[in-house]
């Protein structure tokens, strides 16, 4: 291609590829269902990916340096878990705080178990998921532990604007933080350079230490209010809670283009993703297809992005 | 061919053709090899090189064109096709599978074996006896490939490729890998390879090597063959002509001189190491360019290293212009002034997926934002100066550093620390993987950087290139200094002589042309 255009076009064609494909999966829902473009759809349909949506911006950020974080959904109900009892006892903004405090410590502990021990970050987080659910069943008896003050539940409530769910404001406050943060800012620059190589990083004066463990700390902080999201859908929490969400997390920053090799990515990216993935569990739900084809649909998407993520990069090669 | 040899190319090509994305890589080569001979295949980065031996080893394909074998035509559409007809590949980027014997890694595929177990003792009695004739004398059959240095990793790589039956050795930078010793020995092999009756084909970038033990050469350039024919006759300048197409100043200038009272900007006093480098003194005026040479492994890097805070000290003093760096870390080494252009860029120096301009404002992050916040027009605005001066060929600074040719990546490498304004910088190996339009670029970068009153370390193990450049040159030797020269005082065998130590100085001045 020799016009600007298409030199433009080839640049961007990553990028253009997943919004195109949301388009696509927009108007051909609009069409075959009298359903999908109503208020009553699109309100749901972004309180359902508030969760996943939160992990994901979790997730892209240890991701961008080059490190996974499997453990975000066994610290969400952890957190919850915390956060319900410390609510029941003190108030429920002490409950918040300490949800919050608590991912955040998670998150320091998978760090240092990925930094100081120089445990594989996928291994390490793998290993602590199973320490933090233990802990979650330990604590609770692995019963369920229910709120006593309704408070929480807000969340799950239509906000005065357009109905939508205050937990999906939560969402989209995350989404511009961590997307500022990580895009704009000399911090998000470091998770780059980290993620980009390494060894170039600390030469060039960057802890690669501390971004990889506040990293962590980012994503334990963020799992913590997913969980809170999720206690407020059913105003409990308990150990199972959760259990898997993070690799849809991991697989929609995927489908959106975040590399599996650190470096590169975004956190818009990421959330696109997840809309993706929604968009496809909704319009099946609205056609009445059998939702085992959901799955498989979702599975060949994310073989579909990965590869062709692959293609990109040795044609531009 | 001018040479009277009556026998039938070994191999011949004949129009071959090849194009990646619609740029042409090869232009319609037509070559004949002959057995028994060693062919060099010279020419810049990007000259086509490595696609030719790779199509002639199956990894990739032509897309037009013949490979002819004993006047037969041959497809190669995989490595073991080309295998099958004796040719062998022995690439940069080895493959060896790390965590098996040296002895497996040679006969996979045709290891000795009862009901699927694999008899050791045949193994290492058929590995020992391979070796012996080759005269690998070092390498153990059962030691693990992981823990084998690269040279060793290297024989084991010629190995398996003799155990294979190759007729065809296609060599590609065999010695970027090497010290001076151990060149010196792997090109007595390549000539006993072809004595025996192989057909050697070294792609190399010292052309020196090249010159010393090749039969024939072959220039290519943008992909088409501008020379091929017998090596008498050619010189470093001819073929550097052949291959970039002009004739390029080689002499080394003086130094500037410099002033009276420049200042010393480095001092290291008694530095000492764990792993036994040490202790090493030196100083660095502003202004001077010192220069380090020395075998692979005599500590030069270790000492860039360790005055960078990169690898711990266990004794000494580094002072940068008046200041000690008591806790030495690459954080600390920046803040008081020090910037190393690091011997790998690939390695340690450069984030390639990521842009020129991400790339050549790292280690200034700070100095480009507000509040924590990227400032991106000064960004860009400094970068594209700096760029500007430094040469570096890119469509934009927004390009990413893995598609730029090496030259190109080690000029935004120099970009990267000339933005931290430094008072010393290190480089090492500065001009590795760059080809020979780049390199004189690089030296006048490095020489326009002292006279702005850098103090300027120069680790090399391209011997002129360190004499040519350094107002003082220092060899290193089993991790010490052990002579100093000034400009013009040494002569190459005196540094090779001082390198290797008196006991094989005899050798090391016969060896050095």
């Amino acid at each position: 291609m020799g016009s600007k255009a298409g030199a433009l076009l080839r640049y961007r064609s990553r990028d253009l590829g997943i919004a195109f494909t949301a388009i696509i999966l927009v108007a051909a829902l609009s069409l075959a269902t009298d359903t999908f473009l109503t208020a009553g759809n699109l309100v749901n349909i972004l309180d359902q990916i508030v969760v996943v949506g939160i992990m994901a911006c979790a997730v892209t950020v240890p991701m961008i340096a080059g490190v996974f974080d499997l453990s975000m959904s066994a610290v969400a109900a952890l957190s919850a878990i915390l956060a319900i009892t410390v609510a029941n006892q003190v108030g429920i903004v002490a409950g918040v705080v300490a949800a919050v405090s608590a991912g955040v410590a998670l998150g320091l502990v998978n760090g240092l178990a990925v930094t100081y021990a120089r445990v594989n970050s996928f291994i390490a987080t793998l290993a602590t998921s199973m320490v933090f659910r233990g802990v979650a069943t330990a604590v609770t008896d692995g019963q369920i532990v229910r709120a006593d003050d309704a408070s929480l539940q807000t969340l799950s409530r239509p906000s005065p604007l357009a109905g939508i769910t205050w937990a999906t404001w939560v969402l989209v406050g995350i989404l511009i933080v961590t997307g500022v943060v990580v895009a704009k800012t000399v911090y998000g620059r470091n998770l780059y350079a980290v993620g980009g190589n390494e060894n170039a990083a600390l030469v060039s004066g960057i802890s690669v230490t501390w971004t990889r463990i506040s990293a962590f700390m980012i994503s334990g902080g963020l799992a913590a209010v997913a969980g809170l999201v999720l206690a407020s859908r059913a105003l409990s929490a308990q150990p199972s809670m959760g259990t898997g969400t993070e690799f849809t997390a991991i697989a929609a920053a995927v489908i959106g283009g975040v590399s599996l090799a650190g470096g590169s990515g975004a956190i818009w990216r990421s959330v696109l993703g997840v809309v993706l993935l929604q968009l496809i569990a909704n319009g099946f739900n609205l056609l009445g297809a059998p939702t085992i084809y959901q799955q498989i649909v979702q599975g060949a998407l994310i073989l579909f992005a990965v590869s062709l993520d692959q293609f990109l990069r040795a044609r531009d090669r | 061919m001018p040479t009277a040899v009556s026998a039938p190319p070994l191999l011949e090509v004949a129009g071959l053709t090849k194009a990646y994305a619609r740029n042409p890589v090869l232009r319609n080569l037509d070559l004949e090899f002959r057995a028994g001979r060693v062919y060099g295949l010279l020419g810049e980065n990007g000259a086509g090189k490595s696609t030719f031996a790779n199509i002639l080893a199956g990894l990739t394909h032509a897309d037009s064109g013949r490979i002819v074998i004993d006047g037969e035509r041959k497809h190669f559409r995989a490595p073991k096709d080309a295998l099958e007809q004796g040719i062998a590949i022995i690439t940069q980027e080895q493959s060896l599978a790390l965590d098996r014997s040296a002895a497996e890694n040679v006969f996979f595929g045709q290891l000795d074996s009862r009901l699927g177990f694999v008899k050791q003792r045949a193994l290492r009695e058929r590995f020992d006896a391979l070796r012996d004739e080759i005269g690998f004398t070092e390498l153990r059959a059962g030691a693990m490939v992981r823990g084998l240095s690269q040279a060793k990793r290297q024989q084991v790589e010629i190995m398996r490729a003799l155990a294979r039956q190759a007729r065809v050795i296609i060599m590609d930078e065999p010695t970027a890998i090497l010290s001076i010793a151990e060149t010196r020995q792997l090109l007595g092999l390549i000539r006993k390879l072809a004595a025996d009756g192989r057909l050697v084909l070294l792609i190399s970038h010292f052309l020196e090597d090249v010159l010393l033990i090749a039969d024939e050469v072959v220039v290519l350039r943008d992909g088409a063959v501008t020379f091929a024919g017998p090596t008498e006759g050619q010189t470093p300048r001819s073929l550097t002509e052949h291959m970039v197409g002009r004739a390029i100043e080689f002499e080394h200038r003086q130094p500037a001189t410099l002033p009276d009272g420049a200042p010393t900007r480095l001092e290291v006093n008694d530095l000492t190491r764990a792993d036994g480098i040490g202790p090493v003194s030196f100083q660095v005026r502003a202004g001077e360019i010192v220069g380090m040479a020395g075998l692979v492994g005599a500590g030069r890097s270790e000492v860039a290293r360790a005055i960078f805070g990169l690898d711990p000290i266990t004794g000494g003093q580094i002072v940068v212009d008046g200041f000690e760096l008591s806790r030495p870390s690459p954080r600390a080494a920046i803040r008081a002034g020090l910037a190393l252009v690091s011997e790998d860029r690939k390695q340690d120096g450069l984030s390639l997926v990521h842009s020129v301009r991400d790339n050549s404002s790292l280690v200034v992050r700070r100095a480009f934002a507000r509040l924590g916040f990227r400032a991106v027009r000064p960004e860009k605005a400094a970068v594209g100066q700096q760029t500007g001066r430094m040469a570096v060929k890119a469509r934009s600074i927004e390009q990413s550093v893995w598609q730029l040719s090496g030259g190109n990546q080690q000029k935004v490498l120099f970009t990267k620390w000339v933005m931290s304004q430094p008072k010393v910088l290190i480089v090492d190996e500065p001009t590795r993987g760059v080809d020979v339009g780049a390199k004189a670029q690089i030296y006048e970068i490095i020489q326009s950087l002292a006279a702005e009153g850098i103090a300027v370390v120069v680790i090399s193990s391209e011997i002129e290139e360190v004499m040519g450049l350094s107002h003082r040159l220092l060899v290193m030797r089993r991790g010490q200094v052990v002579r100093e020269f000034k400009w013009g005082e040494a002569s190459r065998a005196e540094v090779i002589a001082a390198a290797f130590g008196d006991y094989d100085q005899k050798e090391a001045g016969d060896g050095g042309k």
